[in-house]
């Protein structure tokens, strides 16, 4: 049977292979560059035709085909971006991010909590290295705050996964029961700090504007749309789809820390002055809000929960990748955001798509995402949730303003039009799928 | 036979030691090794709990956490000696340029 | 399938075209657009004459919701259509005199676009279509407000402007969201159906909700400071805008929604906040000497009227006054940008001293200002009566005072800024001719439309003692204005209160009028000043909320160690609230 996994894996080795064949044949290193292009997209394909991996540890629900959809999509947008961006590096990072993503791919798909952290850690791993991909010393705190910041919530997550293999017996989901309640939940509680990390929670997500900021753009696009989106559909896998647990603290953990995240980290970002750490914030507060969507733990609020990641993994993507290409011409602070058209056109309505999108401006994808989750958050009674949501929405509008108010748009008739490059064509693909993307609403 | 409360008091003890290993130390090594404490701490929940569950699984998930735990920490070695290249100590509270 | 959305698609189209067309044609474009939406709607309106009729196509489904795209075509809905683009079609072609050194392509795409979303917003039976066009014109507005960013005051006042409608945005998600949730319906028409169904709750958070936004959007206290900042962007965008279509979005939703504002018995708040604002607008606008400025305080002015009718159960009065404010409304932008482009000002005192004759604009101004006024045999005398059918007597009083004041300070502008002559000076310029003598003869002639509006929606009007009052109240205030500044100058001066107790010494009738206005012009001093504080307000809060992002900066402070231990405070967190709740 062949399906997507599958794929990534023999093309994993594949391209070791090939690497070791390159030493001996002496071809350049394009050619790797080329084939893990080509194991990407074929993975996609298969993904849309072929469907998931039905294995031991992993299995399928309703949503996994949507979500390892746009999970392949955006990596083989950002792998792209980043081949035409850097045009020669050493064919590691290919291996690197193939892993990656099969990791990613593998926590959709995981029916035990075992291969939830086994998949976890493929995913960090090869994440670890590819932040410091550009081995300088920046990259290298970026690095180094990631890793041990992530080694203490891994080691977390595996305590608290062994109280709950001592509670109950049995790691798998689908037989999982609540036996010796007491070191079952004191697992929970665990597991919750150690996935929470992942995917940004506060106050776990102190790693992230350092880390975001310090390395690659074309890496934090993938950072935090994939590696956060595979975090937030981990928590998704563990309790919604695996523990029936639906007794009231998981509602009332997550409804709370959801609550701190988007507050906070609205209020950190205000007083910021580099770009790249406002995207940082916003992008952290982006996950509360999905897991407003989690919190109520039935399949309406956690499939507008589903939709919600994808609509901002796409808006995170867009906004780092266009970031990228600003970045080179040394645009960092906001004052230097008057600059950015003149950089590139399409990069800059790429930027200001994408703050649209995250701030909720319809019709973008954004804007559908944040009614969802707020329709069934209001349709099961919590009225000052909501109440509270709208505060902060307000909140945001300061440093989103912030940012796209210097945004100005010089006249359209200049008469010399650079030829557009292959990064920006890749940046149109995203803001095409930004309105598009409520095609995939039907989740 | 051993029971399983006991186990699980020593194993909570040791995610303790290896918490206050974590916050109080200021250079890598340090934190690598308190990480492993309690890497051995859930290590000895699985094994134990296997055993009193009569069952295999714990035994398996237990390695397959060894050989994740050791990756890990050659991960974070090989980051950590780039960065000993580079600066000259193992302490992590030097890296301040990203901040606020 | 009837194909109403027939309506819009000329303007955007117009749009692209103005961007992809070369300069010149991008003014065709857009003029052709709007030529072509009118002509769209007014065969609908006829066509389909009290036949109103739906129609909705399916946008996506989401677990278990079908959101579709619906628009209706009443006789309401249609009428405003083809009101928006006729004063579109004005506005362009105004455009072409004013906007003649300007930008084009920019300015016509922005302006097509601009229509297209007025239009979605006047025909869509979904709320949510409604506020996805809301949102659009909204940004239009702050694109077009800051046509000029190079310069710091247009691009910070079209800042302004997105700040403060976006609160009522977020209102008005909010209130779609609830309403949503409580009624399960987006389409307009189920919504209103269903009002006696929902929780009392749920109706009071709904209303008090669109409420707001709705005063944002029309710039009601206290949200009207961005309306008058907005001056800075071109005349015809003002014209089109601020006076005539924009802001009448947040008249139209509620009288859209009426049925829900007045179950949740927020009647007497709408007028209350209805007069508050009046009284406040005219005041300003007494003290005001930028010709723009002032039209922008009539204009916050009359769209209080337009709430007041409508809070009082009258419709038909609020639709038939907006129809009309559009027309003398834009005509007197008109009148104000030929102004500015023949005599090179906008400040009423530098008008009067540097201009020997306004030349053909007199008589045209004279209407405009007289239809602020309400004055007969103008249309907007008609509208006046129509309005106040049905206030109660309290209403009528208030509104007698509101006269005088509104008359006061609209004949103030006449007089100082405007001259009577002869000779006309402009040379033959049809785009500025063809509009304002079109809706100056639609401003004299059009009070006879009042008694055939029934047709469109329920309209009454009440001649009555009260009428009649305010009438000469209006009269009354034209002639203080008379008094004060064309025979007596430099108001400004004298001491207000040394020369009260003189006309009242002298007790005869007409200084006792004058010594009303003297009244009213320092009371709007004092107005002023609170405004000004009112305005700090905002900056205050933006202030508190800066200085607690900045204090919080210092909790990042690049320390991992720091960050390990936030993860184990986050751990102790989640223990401690998984602890209380099982």
């Amino acid at each position: 049977m062949i399906n997507a996994q599958l794929i990534l894996i023999v093309g994993l080795l594949g391209l070791v292979l090939l690497d070791l064949l390159r030493r001996y044949r002496n071809f350049s290193q394009s050619v790797i560059h080329y084939a893990a292009l080509a194991v990407l997209l074929v993975s996609l394909v298969s993904e849309i035709l072929f469907g998931n991996l039905n294995a031991s540890f992993f299995s399928e629900v309703q949503y996994s085909y949507f979500i390892n959809g746009f999970i392949l999509f955006i990596s083989t947008l950002i792998y792209s971006f980043f081949f035409a961006d850097k045009k020669s590096f050493s064919p590691l990072v290919d291996v690197l991010f193939i892993a990656a993503v099969l990791g990613a791919t593998l926590v959709v798909l995981s029916s035990n909590l075992l291969a939830v952290i086994l998949s976890i850690e493929l995913l960090s791993l090869s994440s670890y290295s590819l932040v410091y991909f550009g081995k300088t010393l920046g990259t290298l705190e970026g690095a180094m705050k990631y890793i041990s910041t992530s080694m203490v919530s891994f080691v977390i997550l595996l305590f608290g996964a062994s109280l709950v293999y001592a509670g109950a017996g049995t790691l798998s989901f689908s037989n999982l029961s609540s036996v010796n309640y007491i070191p079952f939940i004191a697992g929970l509680a665990v597991i919750i700090a150690g996935l929470g990390f992942k995917s940004t929670l506060v106050p776990f997500h102190m790693w992230a504007p350092d880390t975001y900021e310090a390395s690659d753009s074309t890496i934090t696009a993938f950072i935090t749309s994939v590696a956060k989106a595979a975090g937030i559909v981990a928590m998704i896998r563990i309790f919604f789809f695996g523990f029936q647990v639906s007794s009231s603290f998981v509602t009332a953990v997550f409804l709370a820390l959801a609550l701190f995240t988007i507050f906070l980290a609205g209020i950190f970002a205000i007083a910021q002055d580099r770009i790249k750490r406002i995207l940082a914030f916003s992008s952290i507060s982006q996950a509360g809000f999905a897991f407003l969507g989690i919190a109520l733990l039935n399949l309406q609020a956690v499939s507008s929960a589903v939709f919600y990641i994808f609509s901002f993994a796409v808006a995170d993507a867009l906004l780092f990748l266009s970031f990228r290409i600003m970045e080179e011409k040394g645009i960092r602070y906001k004052k230097d955001i008057k600059r950015m058209f003149s950089v590139s056109k399409i990069a800059t309505i790429g930027f200001f798509l994408g703050v649209l999108s995250l701030f909720g401006f319809p019709p973008t994808i954004g804007f559908v995402g944040k009614l969802l989750i707020l329709a069934s958050l209001l349709s099961h009674g919590y009225i000052y949730i909501v109440g509270a949501v709208f505060l902060m929405l307000l909140l945001s509008v300061f440093y989103y303003f912030g940012l796209f108010l210097s945004l100005d748009f010089k006249a359209y008739s200049q008469n010399k039009m650079k030829k557009i490059n292959s990064r920006e064509i890749i940046i149109l693909i995203f803001c095409v799928s930004l309105f598009a993307g409520i095609a995939f609403a039907t989740v | 036979m051993v029971a399983l409360e006991d186990v699980l008091f020593l194993s909570i003890s040791l995610f303790a030691i290896g918490i206050y290993g974590i916050i109080s130390k200021r250079n890598g090594l340090g934190i690598l090794v308190s990480a492993e404490i309690i890497i051995n701490a859930s290590l000895l929940n699985f094994v134990a709990a296997s055993s009193s569950f009569l069952s295999f699984s714990g035994v398996s998930y237990a390695l397959l956490v060894l050989v994740m735990a050791v990756l890990e920490a050659v991960a974070f070695m090989g980051l950590l000696i780039a960065y000993y290249r580079k600066t000259g100590s193992v302490s992590l509270s030097k890296l301040r340029n990203y901040r606020g | 399938m009837n194909m109403i959305y027939f309506i819009l698609i000329p303007m955007l189209l117009a749009a692209l075209a103005a961007v992809l067309l070369p300069e010149r044609r991008a003014f065709h474009a857009a003029v052709i657009g709007s030529a072509v939406s009118l002509g769209l709607s007014l065969f609908f309106l006829f066509d389909y004459f009290n036949k109103p009729f739906l129609e909705s196509v399916n946008w996506f489904v989401s677990g278990g919701f079908t959101f579709s795209i619906s628009f209706s075509a009443s006789n309401l809905t249609l009428f405003m259509a083809s009101l928006v683009s006729f004063i579109s079609l004005l506005v362009l072609v105004f455009s072409n005199f004013y906007m003649k050194k300007e930008p084009q392509r920019r300015y016509y795409a922005e302006m097509s676009l601009f229509v297209f979303s007025m239009l979605g917003l006047v025909m869509s039976n979904s709320l949510l279509l409604f506020y996805v066009f809301w949102e659009l014109i909204g940004v239009m507005s702050y694109l077009l407000i800051g046509f000029w960013y190079q310069r710091e005051a247009p691009a910070a006042a079209g800042k302004k402007a997105l700040i403060f409608t976006r609160i009522g945005d977020l209102s008005f998600f909010a209130a779609v969201i609830i309403l949503f949730s409580s009624a399960k319906t987006l389409s307009i028409t189920g919504i209103l159906s269903s009002i006696g169904s929902l929780n009392h709750g749920a109706l009071i958070a709904s209303a008090s909700l669109l409420f707001i936004a709705i005063i944002s959007k029309s710039a009601q206290f206290p949200f009207y400071t961005w309306l008058v900042d907005a001056m800075e962007g071109p005349t015809p965008v003002s014209a089109l805008l601020h006076s005539a279509t924009m802001v009448a979005a947040g008249a139209y939703l509620l009288v859209l929604m009426l049925p829900l504002f007045l179950s949740a018995g927020f009647a007497s708040m709408i007028i209350t906040f209805g007069f508050v604002t009046a009284f406040i607008a005219a005041l300003l606008g007494l003290k005001e000497t930028h010709l723009k400025r002032i039209l922008a305080y009539s204009t916050i002015e009359s769209l209080s009227f337009m709430f007041i009718a409508a809070a009082t159960a009258n419709a038909g009065g609020a639709i038939f006054y907006l129809f009309t404010h559009a027309i003398f409304k834009s005509l007197l932008f008109f009148i104000a940008g030929a102004g500015f482009i023949l005599f090179g000002s906008y400040d009423i005192y530098k008008l009067k001293s540097s201009v020997k004759n306004s030349g053909w604009l007199y008589v045209p101004a004279l209407i405009g200002f007289a239809s602020i006024a309400g004055l007969p045999p103008f249309m907007s005398f008609f509208a006046h009566l129509s309005l106040s059918a049905n206030f109660t007597t309290l209403d009528s009083v208030v509104f007698v005072l509101l006269s005088f004041i509104t008359a006061l300070f609209s004949f103030r502008a006449f007089f100082v800024a405007f001259k009577k002559s002869a000779a006309p000076r402009l040379k033959r310029e049809l785009s500025v001719y063809v509009p304002v003598l079109l809706l100056s003869a639609i401003a004299l002639f059009g009070g006879v439309i009042m008694f055939y509006f029934t047709g469109i929606i329920h309209t009454v009007y009440y001649v009555d003692i009260f009428s009649m009052v305010s009438m000469l109240a209006a009269f009354a205030g034209a002639y203080t204005a008379f008094e004060l500044f064309l025979n007596r100058r430099l108001l400004r001066q004298v001491s207000a209160a040394k020369n009260a107790a003189i006309k009242l010494s002298e007790r005869s009738f007409d200084s006792i009028i004058t010594a009303f206005g003297i009244a009213f012009v320092s009371f709007a001093d004092i107005v002023g000043r609170l405004d000004e504080k009112f305005i700090s307000l905002f900056s205050w809060i933006s202030n508190y909320f800066m200085s607690l992002g900045l204090a919080s900066k210092e909790i990042q402070n690049g320390d991992s160690s720091t960050y390990i231990a936030a993860i184990f405070l986050g751990l102790v967190i989640v223990i401690i609230i998984a602890v209380m709740f099982v």
